[in-house]
């Protein structure tokens, strides 16, 4: 009997076995059928969801933000979408904007203002003498917050004349006033119905300005939407919808243009590199064009002349590190993108057209200098030493950033050549800017903010209290430097004014405390249809109004 | 059968156990394998395909792919068994206690692992990171202080297990000194368990410790990592997708052999278990 | 069992009190001041000392720890995570919408884990040692071992550009959760069907299996009751997927653009808004007590054993 049950249950077995196997195979074709489906459910939906072509989608990294105009937590891009302010910077100086014209006191003191009087905020508010008013008060009233800017802390009072008149008064002369009152932060005008109890710093009810583009749509992290404002007293913009899409950098945003998810995609100088082989391949497969700006910025290296005990108290060693950095080189990583820079400031910028000697990559002439300066080779040694002591400091560079690893790495090879050993420490923004800020750096990777906020606020950054002071302390000019610095931001004719940057910049370079790598320009990728693509003077804004699709 | 004559009989098992003692044998002496310098950089090479003194190629700064690959297995393979190795006599030694003791010094025990393990690992990792700074070496202490409690964990559940059995309890009546007891008659017992967990946590900690070298918190520059290996040629995949294929194995070819070769340490330790192969033979056999 | 139940709720509340406290003082241990950071995040481009003083009051950061602590902790009860201080909004409003985006994935990814999972686990475990076996072991176990930052740029490419079928990031309708959900399961299948896999082996070495095949029950029934028996045991770690998965996704969502909360916190930590990385590790650790409890709480319902425990 029991012999029988197991014969049976052997049987079963294999019938069994079968049934198993063909459920099984059901379960996984169920679950592959399933993703298939899903798959064409999702092309179809795609196809619906497609803009329509006269749409631009704009690739950004990072969210917009909070676009209050009078504060910096928003993308500066979209801000310059939404909002105007009284005078515009572009090459040729400073242009009306929502000012018609202006004149200045004979004492440099009192600006006047003629406003334009077509003018209406995006909710019909009306743009006139009082807003002018409501918005400088409510940025005045926030004063601590704009202290990197001169400006903020010269203007007194602001004016009403009459409607469409107002009156700037200032406690001193100060020659980059225009300059300043065109950068869209803090200076931007905001419908007044938006502030809160007459503030803007706590935040504003909506952002609604006199722009070209109104802010209709925002999901944190996703997109923002703009469309174009119809009763904009500049014309309506050509392109009605402009999508800003959030996507990481790199090879993401790359293949989203391949697909054209996204159009349009301007990169940041300073920002993520991008591969830019892969920028020409989209250029040269037909759908996409590329154009690129002017020089815009300065990658540099901001050495520490501060502490006494480092060897790069000593000019001669940071010189010999100047000349030891093959810029050629490294101006070829970015794939064509960037260009060698032998001194801080490029020569289109304002005041900078300064004859400065250059120091072109030459190793033998680095070793020199360091042979003179006591820096031996030992025989055999891979770096040199004086008195025991070894040549060797750290560079800091942002993590978050890999084209500036990348330079670091070339950097250090560059100086091993030499006998100098570097050491990397790569850091993520928060802990290289507490080091900028503290002086807690040797050689420190930085930036510049390019024009229009160039020259004068980079040189106002070198006084002791900003945030280059570190790389001037140790200079035996420094206090020349420093008196340079406030005389010119205080000076009223353009001949002084050129002869003190000349001096200050011609020391910077002769010191070698600020140490330039390459200029950076942007490059933005847009369709072939797309026309009149050119670039403002600010580098980090854009004039998305001018473009037009054939 | 011993546990290691069923392990020499897994034929994939034993590949996996060749290919990562060679593995780590070449990162050991990896400046005799290396055909140049990781570091060397020549721009003139900039993603220079393979070529007979560069068989991988060239990277971004004309670096040799394959040096930078072979040096890549001391701060990706070699440091990562060390911290685990760490992490192992932490956790013994506090499995150790707790399991034999129990009681109050078991509960205190437990509760803080309860708190360790309740903490994502990545947020623990990210949070030392941000108090110690950028660097391997906090990596892998936060993974130490990440991966203890797990370890505790499974060992005082083992020896919780043996010190029931008959003869601890004999030693113990023998008169042996708890010491005795521990490291003679419990700790052989429970390194089966230990040999297990440890093959495959190596497994996800070269994930893991490499996905953050590829956040860019992990190794400095210049030594060679392949997290990073990985991130610096994500960024240029498009124009050259070959450079994502060496670091990419090897992470996979080196985890996946510690994963093989856990899974079939386990099977091997089992003394309950034998492959089904010899089981349906005997059964076979006795009908 | 009402005893147990009790007792386990008891022993969550204080843990859940341990790990706030441990997460507020790490996160305050960090060397950037917050006031700076949150100045600097705003992109305030010269910060002055008068500045960061009265930030720092402005975000009541000149209070003592415990008192600070006090008020962050009854506000989290409340759903109240304070206000980040980059984004100047509460941060509930924030990490909410990107906690229901990270939990969509993390609740498709679980379901298709489970299933898969369960299929190829029982699958393997009958055939132990066959070459199916061997082989979809070790298929899984290569998807385990390709780190998601590879593998996931790898799909965009192949599937959404040169296939074209797909899309690239983000999220939107059921088309852009295939590609995550397919990199995310890769990293974390492998390691619930070999808990299946090895549970019903376990199984099927126990004396009741052999008592039952001894007395002649057909297979499919004991293969039944194994699988019931080895479900049990495997349920603790479905339920652990779902948290587990919760803390697992940053390198996902960072590769495939999805607005969740893994994305919020590193970008958050880079910013150092503090508020925002508390609320997440508090949102985190409180899910893993919660689903660590129910794992806890259904095992004991199914094996009255452990109760006793």
């Amino acid at each position: 009997m029991g012999k029988c049950r197991t014969m049976i249950g052997k049987k079963d077995i294999n019938v069994k076995k079968n049934k198993r196997t063909k459920i099984i195979i059901t379960g996984v074709l169920t679950v592959g059928l399933l993703t298939v489906v899903l798959i064409f459910s999702g092309c179809i939906q795609q196809k619906e969801q497609s803009e329509d072509e006269h749409t631009l989608i704009q690739a950004s990294s990072h969210d917009i933000g909070d676009i209050n105009g009078h504060l910096y937590g928003g993308a500066q891009m979209a801000q310059g979408m939404v909002y105007e302010t009284l005078v515009e910077n572009t090459f040729n100086g400073p242009k009306p904007r929502l000012a018609e014209s202006w004149n200045i006191s004979d004492d440099g003191k009192v600006y006047t203002f003629y406003l334009r009087k077509n003018v209406k905020f995006q909710d019909g508010e009306p743009f006139n003498a009082q807003a002018v008013k409501d918005n400088i008060d409510a940025v005045q009233r926030n004063k601590e917050r704009h202290a990197w800017l001169a400006l903020s802390s010269k203007i007194v009072s602001c004016d009403v004349v009459d409607n469409y008149t107002v009156n700037l008064v200032l406690s001193e002369a100060y020659y980059p006033t225009l300059n300043e009152l065109g950068y869209t932060r803090p200076y931007s005008m905001m419908s007044p119905k938006c502030f809160l109890n007459g503030e803007t710093k706590n935040g504003v009810s909506g952002h609604i300005g006199t722009g070209p583009y109104k802010l209709i749509d925002h999901v944190e992290d996703q997109y923002a939407t703009f469309e174009a404002n119809p009763n904009y007293w500049g014309g309506e913009p050509s392109i009605k919808k402009i999508i800003r899409k959030v996507l990481p950098t790199g090879q993401t945003t790359l293949l989203a243009l391949q697909k054209k998810e996204v159009n349009f995609l301007c990169t940041e100088s300073g920002g993520n590199m991008l591969d830019f082989q892969a920028i020409k391949d989209l250029e040269k497969n037909g759908d996409y064009q590329i154009t690129q700006s002017d020089p815009v910025s300065t990658k540099i290296l901001l050495v520490n002349t501060g502490n006494p005990d480092s060897p790069l108290a000593d000019k001669s060693v940071r010189e010999a590190v100047w000349y030891a950095i093959d810029r050629n080189s490294m101006a070829k990583l970015s794939g064509g993108e960037e260009l060698p820079a032998e001194t801080l400031m490029s020569k289109a910028i304002p005041y900078c057209n300064i004859d400065l000697k250059a120091r072109s990559f030459d190793p033998e002439k680095a070793r020199q200098i360091l042979d003179a300066a006591g820096w031996k080779l030992k025989k055999g040694a891979e770096y040199r030493t004086r008195n025991g002591e070894t040549l060797k400091f750290d560079l800091c560079y942002f993590s978050a950033k890999p084209e500036q690893k990348t330079m670091s790495e070339l950097i250090q090879s560059n100086l091993k050549e030499i006998g100098i050993q570097l050491e990397l420490i790569g850091e993520e923004n928060n802990a290289c800017y507490d080091r900028r800020k503290t002086g807690n750096y040797d050689m420190l990777f930085d930036v510049t903010w390019g024009v229009p906020y160039e020259p004068h606020c980079t040189a106002n950054i070198l006084k002791p209290g900003g945030s280059y002071d570190a790389t001037t302390k140790g200079l035996p000019e420094a206090e020349k430097l420093n008196q340079e610095v406030d005389d010119v931001l205080a000076s009223k004719d353009e001949a002084t004014r050129k002869k003190l940057y000349a001096e200050i910049f011609t020391t910077v370079h002769e010191e070698a405390n600020i140490i330039p790598l390459t200029y950076g320009h942007l490059t933005v990728i847009y369709p072939k249809n797309l026309e009149d693509v050119h670039f403002l003077q600010n580098q980090y804004e854009f004039p998305f109004k001018d473009l037009k699709f054939k | 059968m011993s546990a290691w004559k069923k392990l020499k009989q897994d034929r994939l098992a034993m590949c996996c156990l060749v290919f990562l003692s060679s593995v780590v044998l070449v990162g050991i002496f990896a400046p005799f394998f290396a055909p140049n310098n990781p570091v060397a950089v020549d721009t003139s090479l900039r993603f220079a395909g393979p070529s007979f003194q560069y068989p991988l190629g060239n990277d971004q700064l004309g670096r040799c792919v394959l040096s930078r690959l072979i040096y890549a297995i001391r701060p990706s393979v070699l440091l990562v068994l060390f911290a685990l190795s760490i992490t192992v006599m932490i956790g013994t030694v506090l499995g150790l206690i707790s399991g034999y003791y129990k009681g109050r010094v078991d509960n205190v025990i437990m509760r803080l692992c309860d708190v360790m393990l309740s903490f994502p690992s990545e947020v623990i990792t990210l949070a030392i990171i941000g108090i110690f700074g950028v660097g391997l070496q906090n990596i892998l202490l936060a993974c130490i202080l990440t991966k203890w409690a797990w370890f505790t964990r499974v060992i005082r559940t083992a020896v919780m297990q043996f010190s029931e059995q008959n003869y601890v309890q004999f030693a113990k009546a023998a008169g042996c000194s708890t010491f005795h007891v521990l490291t003679h008659h419990i700790l052989p017992m429970t390194l089966s368990e230990i040999a297990v967990i440890f093959s495959s946590s190596v497994c996800s900690l070269i994930l893991q410790i490499s996905g953050f070298s590829f956040l860019g918190l992990g190794m400095q520059a210049p030594t060679p990592e392949w997290g990073m290996m990985l991130n610096e040629a994500k960024d240029v995949m498009l124009s050259y997708p070959t450079l994502m294929l060496p670091p990419g194995i090897a992470v996979m070819l080196v985890s996946a052999s510690f994963g093989f070769l856990g899974d079939s340490l386990r099977d091997a330790m089992d003394p309950k278990h034998e492959p089904a192969v010899t089981k349906r033979k005997k059964i076979r056999s006795t009908v | 069992m009402r005893n147990y139940v009790a007792k386990r709720i008891f022993a969550a509340v204080p843990l859940f009190f341990i790990i706030s406290f441990c997460s507020f003082v790490l996160i305050n241990l960090s060397p950037t001041d917050p006031a700076v950071a949150a100045l600097r995040a705003n992109d305030v481009p010269v910060i002055t000392e008068e500045l960061v003083e009265q930030t720092r009051a402005q975000l009541g950061l000149d209070q003592p720890l415990l008192i600070r602590y006090g008020k962050w902790l009854s506000g989290c009860l409340q759903l109240n995570f304070g206000q980040s201080y980059v984004k100047k909004i509460s941060v509930s409003s924030l990490i909410l919408p990107a906690f229901l985006n990270t939990l969509k994935l993390v609740t498709v990814t679980s379901v298709t884990i489970i299933l898969l999972s369960t299929i190829f686990g029982v699958f393997c475990a009958l055939r132990e040692g066959s070459k199916a076996d061997k082989g979809i072991r070790g298929i899984l176990f290569v998807f385990t071992s390709m780190p998601s930052y590879w593998i996931g740029p790898l799909m965009i490419w192949f599937f959404a550009v040169q296939l074209n079928i797909l899309p690239t990031s983000g999220i939107g309708n059921a088309s852009h959760y295939i590609l995550p959900v397919i990199v995310m399961s890769f990293s974390y299948i492998g390691f619930y069907f070999r808990l299946i896999r090895n549970s019903m082996i376990r199984n099927s070495g126990e004396n009741y299996v052999l008592y039952e095949k001894a007395s002649g029950l057909p297979d499919r029934l004991v293969n039944r009751h194994i699988l019931r028996n080895s479900l049990q045991t495997a349920i603790s770690g479905f339920c652990m997927a779902i948290p587990g998965m919760l803390a697992g996704t940053v390198v996902v969502e960072n590769v495939f653009a999805w607005p969740g909360i893994g994305r919020l916190c590193v970008s958050a930590i880079f910013d150092r808004d503090l508020p925002v990385i508390q609320a997440y590790i508090i949102i985190v650790a409180a899910f893993f007590i919660l689903f660590n409890l129910i794992a806890d709480l259904i095992s004991a319902a199914i094996n009255p054993k452990q109760r006793e425990g």
